[in-house]
């Protein structure tokens, strides 16, 4: 049987948006492709507008930070006047019918791709998929349902809650296990180890011998260090530098629980 | 006169012409991810991304009149984008500076310890990738990270059908081993 593990499943589910740009970058790649191509200006601003107004839109709150530099850009260049032309092509791109200035342009121009929807499709091939079904072993889980959300959607895996209530589909292992590990790290972050210590225990519980066992190992080290429970810290960290002093870990790890040791 | 007056055939290849700027804008903002990931599976280092995700565009904007209406344009698509990857990856390694896959470090005020968790959580899957022959690899992204049908993927590999199947399965098969590989390392490391 060629059909991958529920684990080897949910890894793929999870990496279909993992590698996906953001929609700041999306903009920037846009509007340095433009003057590549030396597209003209007030297009140019036009689709940057589309794309980060899209952006705002629907980006999660980590991504407004590096999406703030290309929102002002965008709106400079609207208040710098564009902002006309830049509604008129919107309307252009979505279909409707072109205004006078590009009327030669959209002549030229393909009905099928103009009034292509905003976001990611599936191609126009006829009957996709029965000719996966027929040819391809598939993996065990239903993903075509889930490929349009997805897309819209795109890179919402990396913000998974920590408190998050695990999907009840099989697949569900892995991203609750990667959500508790990184849980873990950002209340260490934010300075409450308690939490910390707490998710690394529901870490261990659920996933003793996981994929990030080790991590687990490491980051309990850090959050027992920084509840101030020295002796512990130590200790674990004792058992874990023997255990796995090569990784790249190690090296955070015995930087922890310093104070106080001998030398 | 008459005779001398160019007449146009069916057979004549239509004249090469770019896009639209709409035309163009659509086309990238249908695929721009698309064409971005499959970049980054492709061995791109996440640092050159932007750079490459240009340089595709630029080939679409100039051989825009290549593409055969009615064929799949991701498949079109993410041919250009595996040439420009290998020519990424033969010009970093003519500069001797090639970055596998997992070395990329993530900006920010990570500790190193995000920094290694991160890689381990988000790039198992790119780290599978990086050590897979090429036909496997690209099978596998389309069919499995991409979901594409057997009929593209046969456009887009230019292979038959038996022969997609046959890296698929392979590829995953590769792909569990691979997990079990890491799996038994981690218990060896806890048990001595």
């Amino acid at each position: 049987m060629t059909d991958l593990t529920p684990e080897a499943a949910a890894l793929f589910e999870q990496a279909r948006t993992k590698h996906d740009p953001s929609d700041a970058e999306c903009a920037q790649t846009l509007s340095a492709l433009h003057a590549r191509l030396g597209i003209p200006e007030a297009l140019a601003s036009a689709a940057v507008v589309e794309m980060a107004s899209s952006a705002a839109a629907s980006a999660p709150a980590a991504g407004a930070l590096f999406l703030s530099k290309v929102t002002k850009l965008v709106l400079a260049t609207v208040v710098l006047g564009s902002a006309a032309t830049a509604t008129v092509w919107h309307g252009a791109t979505r279909g409707s019918a072109p205004p006078a200035a590009p009327a030669v342009q959209a002549a030229t121009t393909p009905p099928a791709i103009v009034s292509a929807p905003l976001i990611e499709t599936p191609p126009a091939v006829p009957a996709p998929r029965e000719i996966v079904d027929a040819s391809l072993p598939r993996a065990r889980t239903r993903l075509g349902e889930r490929s349009r959300a997805r897309a819209a959607s795109a890179r919402h895996d990396a913000e998974v809650a920590p408190a998050s209530p695990a999907p009840t589909t099989q697949t569900a292992a892995t991203p609750s296990e990667i959500a508790l590990i990184r849980g873990a790290l950002t209340s260490l972050r934010q300075r409450d180890p308690s939490a910390a210590l707490r998710l690394l225990e529901s870490h261990a519980t659920y996933y003793p011998t996981g994929l990030f066992a080790k991590e687990r190992e490491g980051t309990r080290v850090l959050a027992l260090c920084a509840a101030g429970r020295s002796d512990e810290g130590r200790k674990a960290k004792a058992a874990f530098l023997a255990r796995s002093g090569s990784s790249p870990i190690a090296a955070r790890v015995e930087l922890a629980c310093r104070e106080g040791e001998a030398r | 006169m008459f005779l001398l007056r160019k007449r146009p055939t069916a057979e004549e290849p239509p004249a090469p012409r770019t896009p639209a700027p709409a035309e163009f804008d659509a086309m990238y903002r249908t695929h721009v991810r698309f064409v971005w990931r499959s970049l980054r599976r492709l061995g791109v280092r996440e640092a050159a991304l932007d750079d490459a995700t240009q340089e595709v565009f630029v080939v679409v904007h100039r051989r825009f009149h290549e593409f055969r209406a009615g064929s799949s344009e991701r498949a079109w698509l993410f041919a250009i984008a595996q040439r420009v990857a290998s020519d990424q990856r033969r010009w970093a390694r003519r500069k001797g500076n090639l970055v596998a896959l997992h070395e990329d470090v993530p900006g920010g005020a990570d500790t190193p310890l995000d920094t290694a968790l991160t890689r381990e959580s988000s790039d198992l899957v790119l780290e599978f990738l990086a050590q897979l022959d090429e036909p496997r690899r690209v099978a596998l992204i389309l069919s499995d990270l991409e979901e594409m049908t057997g009929r593209e993927i046969q456009e887009a590999l230019q292979i038959n059908m038996s022969t997609v199947y046959y890296r698929v399965t392979s590829a995953r098969k590769a792909f569990v081993a691979f997990l079990e590989r890491r799996k038994r390392t981690a218990d060896r490391e806890e048990k001595s």
